[in-house]
């Protein structure tokens, strides 16, 4: 045993680097340790094929932390997210409609289908800003005990309750519809347009296993409205130079502040002696000690591998295996010849810029999760595609281009069990480019390199238990002091000196870096690192 | 001129009756007008085919609360609890059944034949329901919270609520707030391992609902039902209505029948003066309470310039898309359900995935091909509602959309009884040879006979932001923001089914604020 830290970190995700970095920076000694040979976890960038950079698994980034950035100087890093200006969405009939940052843009468009949308469209914008940023009330906090009657969490429960009673009558229903409403019976109460209503419920769905008629993801619409980027609300971009970009940034910081990174160093267990986690076992056999031990991971594997099923208490064991982790998304990137073209509006201008979701009908939304209910990947996906190429052309060998595709419904669950997921790996990429080419044709013809990843591969690659992108699902009971369970919500986990500040936390998942952060700082102040 | 009535109660429903009784009891001199020519709405009983009857277009009585029967003396008028306890048979494809009851002994034993484990989860499960019930009966059988007025009376109030949930415990307060959010599908699942026996528990979380058993929020519409479920009124719907009938004569309600009440007649400052009926009649009433939905009263009852822009934006945003429809069926014999002989009350579903694809369908605007029934045989425990020796078997149809594709005519119906039909052929394979008589109400059917705004069953939908502030905030504590206005039906606090809450505490309102 050569030293000893403050702090492990097992997981080189973007939450991982930014909770070693905020606890670097407050001069304590840690290591982070990460399975792979890149750093990142989901939020990777990888030369999977020569010459091209993919963003492997999350693509876009819009819930990043603007005060993280500025606290640690993520900028002087490298980080550099460039703005997203368009939603487009192909028809097949051959018409198409781009949302854009511009609302008088955007309502020219949405007139096209509906001139009474086009005018509520803006007071739509306007009362979700206005939401999202009473949800910021609650993401930059941790969450509420409501159990506890100590003058912080009372203190806690009142700025919550202030907040609330502010918002008045009508507010606080719209909240209750947010939080219970389906994303559909939600935009239904704004909007008459299919065209219109089909794409924007999507948000409501993506990374759940929800269709956008099912009740509580009015709320996900919510958390994706919550994109706050410089300031500006609901707009998204990319990370310059792949998704990895923003975690490399956060690498970077933390080892300015003094952190030690090891890649391709994967944990086997943490050690717990006396009911206390005093450090890990690496799987090549090497035991390294510190004073705590902070997991990364979700909280399905932090449980029943990291601690270990024997280890746990029989109540707590209960409570992590009804923890929900059902993935429902794949991803599709494809390394392209040349550019994309749609035949709606076909050329490489604006429109193609920021994201394109295939989301034709709300009918065609809810057949795909049909599918998925039973046990079957969508035949015909929702899919939201971006081609970063356009905007950040060092991804790619020059006039070449990636188009990079999430893929929604994937159920980890099929039928046949999920271990023969990849015995349907190149039929689910054949559906994907099938559904994409009734829009792009010759999309086939152009592909130089195709990558697929199943829930399975992602489990596999990225350790994300079942697949699930937001370390387990966003629905209410496993939200605030219900994620990851009830007793240790707070970042804690059920063994002493050892924490959790993955998306498995509060508040949840999407490249927030919140719960890395909120981990860091809830050790900090309670003196325990 | 002197006023003749001190309050008009529109609608004589359960709910209706009920408010009119509450009130006149306390000595207001209350006229009830109905539409149509008998009282009790959608609790009447009806002759469906010469000789056959049924005890209502709902079935389930187990939720009329005991508050309103002692508090008006329906016992006095003949109203009668069964003792015996109903049971309900749930019911498997490959011929198993299993007998329901409010006994939990009983019923774990029963269940015990298919599963050990399941014998035991579902006296846990019974447990769970005994330790939250007083919680949610407080909730439910009470006024709703006022957040409209937010003041100092008010918080403490909602602060108390929040200590009552407090009060169950921890262990039972985090459960409750754990599973209250989540599908039923999924609440089931954790505690039981026999498929039809998980879906037969779980029917009544989606019955007229447009959720299926995989939909969030389930658990909290079975834990509900749960809740406030006891044993059911002797003779059914039909049998209640008759003893609110009488009570509300003995209370000196004046009741009209066939009175289809035009408008609701304001003075120029928007004040309420009374009722214009169809007839042309005008009768005088500075209060008027309206059992129908809040569709019908506000659209309907009222004239377009009489409403402000957000009470019309609000009420049209009510989700009340009907999915239910009814089959009653006469039967020239006695039936056995998976060979069980003299079930009155029966469930299928057999498994969460055909429940799921039973709701599926709605949603693409079609009728379920293989529906789930909620299935009551009234004749079982009345044989005069049929000829000596035969069967009524009036059924509940899950699901069936309102707003259908293909459009509802005698055809389309037609094909629906045949869906039925074929479904309840794998329980009563005898079934089709024995009928003798039917009827198919379609949503559309249901909205036109008892004014059932898209023929949902409840009033509108069951969904939480539809709870509590149910029909919307302006309107949750059953005065509207028209002066002299209320509410008393099942589109008011705490909702649909045959509970006579909403009429009671609707007119409890009425007294406290007059």
């Amino acid at each position: 045993m050569s030293q000893k830290y403050d702090a492990i970190i097992i997981g080189g995700g973007h939450n991982g680097l930014i909770c070693a970095a905020y606890l670097a920076k407050a001069g304590r000694k840690v290591l982070v340790l990460e399975k792979r040979h890149v750093l990142g976890g989901a939020a990777v960038s990888e030369e999977v094929y020569p010459g091209f950079t993919f963003s492997v698994a999350s693509y876009v980034v819009s819930l990043f932390r603007p005060h993280i950035i500025r606290e640690l100087q993520l900028a002087d890093h490298g980080y550099e997210v460039i703005p997203m200006d368009c939603s487009f969405l192909p028809l097949p009939s051959g018409d198409s409609l781009a949302r854009w940052a511009d609302p008088q843009r955007s309502r020219r468009e949405i007139a096209r289908f509906s001139k009474k949308d086009s005018e509520v469209y803006p007071e739509f914008s306007r009362v979700m800003t206005h939401m999202g940023k009473l949800a910021k009330g609650v993401i930059d906090h941790p969450a509420p005990d409501i159990n506890s009657y100590r003058p912080s969490e009372l203190a806690n429960l009142l700025r919550l309750g202030k907040i609330f009673k502010g918002l008045g009558p009508d507010l606080l229903h719209l909240n209750t519809k947010l939080v219970t409403m389906s994303a559909l019976d939600f935009l239904d109460q704004w909007f008459e347009s299919d065209v219109l209503k089909a794409p924007m419920s999507v948000s409501g769905i993506i990374g759940t296993f929800q269709g956008v008629r099912s009740p509580g993801t009015a709320y996900v619409l919510l958390h994706h409205y919550m994109g706050q980027l410089d300031g500006a609300f609901r707009s998204w971009g990319f990370s310059k130079g792949g998704t990895g970009g923003i975690s490399m940034a956060c690498a970077r910081a933390a080892m300015s502040y003094g952190a030690e990174i090891r890649t391709e160093a994967p944990v086997q267990q943490v050690i717990i002696k006396n009911g206390k986690a005093t450090g890990v076992v690496l799987e090549n056999g090497d035991e390294l000690y510190a004073n705590t031990v902070v997991s990364n991971l979700d909280p399905n594997r932090t449980y029943l591998k990291m601690i270990g099923a024997e280890n746990l208490d029989p109540d707590v064991l209960k409570e992590i295996k009804r923890f929900k982790l059902r993935g429902s998304s794949g991803k599709v990137n494809l390394a392209l010849d040349s550019v994309p073209e749609f035949s709606c509006r076909p050329g490489d201008g604006d429109h193609v810029r920021g994201d394109i979701a295939i989301a034709p009908s709300i009918d065609y939304l809810e057949k795909a999760f049909d599918q998925a209910k039973y046990g079957e990947f969508s035949t015909r996906p929702y899919i939201n595609a971006v081609i970063p190429t356009l905007t950040d052309p060092t991804l790619a060998p020059p006039g070449k281009h990636i188009l990079s595709c999430f893929v929604q419904y994937a159920p980890y669950n099929i039928k046949e069990g999920a271990e023969n997921w990849p015995k349907y790996r190149e039929a689910f990429g054949d559906t994907v480019v099938d559904t994409l080419a009734e829009y792009i044709p010759g999309l086939r013809e152009k592909i130089l390199y195709r990558q697929v990843l199943t829930p399975w591969d992602i489990e596999q690659t990225m350790g994300l238990t079942e697949g699930n992108i937001f370390h387990g699902e966003l629905s209410l009971e496993q939200l605030l002091f219900q994620r990851p369970m009830a007793d240790f919500s707070k970042y804690k986990t059920s063994v002493e000196k050892l924490w959790m500040c993955g998306s498995g936390t509060h508040p949840g998942g999407g490249i927030m870096g919140a719960s890395g952060e909120l981990c860091a700082k809830t050790m900090l102040t309670s003196k325990a690192v | 001129m002197s006023k003749a009535y001190d309050i008009i109660v529109i609608g004589g429903g359960h709910n209706g009756l009920t408010a009119a009784t509450t009130l006149a009891k306390k000595n207001r001199k209350v006229l009830l007008l109905e539409k149509r020519p008998m009282l009790g709405g959608i609790a009447a009983g009806e002759e469906f085919f010469p000789g056959y009857s049924t005890t209502g277009l709902l079935h389930d009585t187990t939720g009329v609360r005991r508050d309103v029967m002692k508090s008006l003396n329906l016992e006095g008028f003949g109203l009668k609890v069964r003792k015996s306890g109903t049971s309900i048979s749930i019911l498997s494809k490959d011929g198993k059944s299993l007998q329901l009851s409010s006994d939990v002994e009983k019923t774990s034993a029963a269940i015990a034949q298919f599963s050990q484990r399941d014998a035991e989860a579902y006296k846990e499960y019974r447990a769970f329901i005994d330790s939250i019930s007083g919680f949610i009966k407080g909730l439910l059988d009470e006024f709703p919270p006022d957040l409209e007025n937010l003041g100092g009376k008010q918080l403490w109030g909602l602060a108390m609520k929040a200590l009552s949930l407090k009060k169950l415990g921890k262990k039972t307060m985090m459960e409750f707030l754990k599973v209250a959010p989540m599908s039923v599908a999924d609440f089931l699942n954790e505690k039981f391992e026999t498929n039809f026996i998980k879906a037969g528990i779980a029917g009544p979380a989606i019955y007229g609902s447009y959720t299926g058993p995989w939909s969030s929020y389930t658990t909290l519409n079975l834990l509900i039902w749960e809740c406030t479920a006891s044993e059911s009124v002797a003779g059914g719907p039909q049998a209640l209505v008759s003893a609110l009938e009488k009570a509300a004569k003995e209370a000196g309600v004046e009741i009209r029948i066939n009175a289809p009440v035009d408008k609701i007649t304001l003075d120029e400052t928007r004040k309420v003066t009374g009722v214009r009926l169809a007839s042309g009649e005008e009768i005088r009433a500075s209060l008027v309470t309206s059992s129908c939905t809040p569709h019908v009263t506000f659209y309907e009852l009222l004239r377009p310039n009489q409403i402000s822009y957000a009470l019309e934006h609000g009420i049209k945003h009510y989700r009340t898309r009907g999915t239910t429809a009814k089959v009653n069926l006469a039967i020239n014999k006695s039936l056995n359900f998976n060979g069980v002989g003299g079930v009155e009350f029966a469930r299928t579903g057999n498994s969460f995935d055909e429940m799921e694809r039973a709701f599926d369908s709605v949603k693409y605007r079609k009728f379920s091909d293989e529906p789930v029934l909620d299935i009551h045989v009234p004749s079982a425990e009345n044989a005069s509602l049929a000829p000596s020796g035969h069967a009524v078997v009036s059924i509940l149809v899950h699901f069936a959309p309102h707003h259908f594709d293909e459009g509802w005519s005698d055809a389309t119906k037609d094909r629906l009884l045949k869906n039925v039909i074929k479904t309840l052929t794998q329980y009563v394979p005898d079934v089709e040879s024995s009928i003798v008589g039917s009827e198919v109400l379609s949503p559309l059917d249901l909205e036109g006979r008892y004014g059932l705004t898209q023929g949902h069953i409840f009033h509108g939908e069951h969904a939480v932001d539809q709870l509590i502030t149910r029909p919307i905030p302006s309107c949750a504590r059953y005065a509207t923001p028209i002066e002299g206005l209320y509410l008393c039906g099942s589109g008011s606090h705490p909702g649909g089914g045959i509970t006579c809450m909403p009429g009671y505490l609707g007119a409890k309102m009425i007294l406290k604020n007059s």
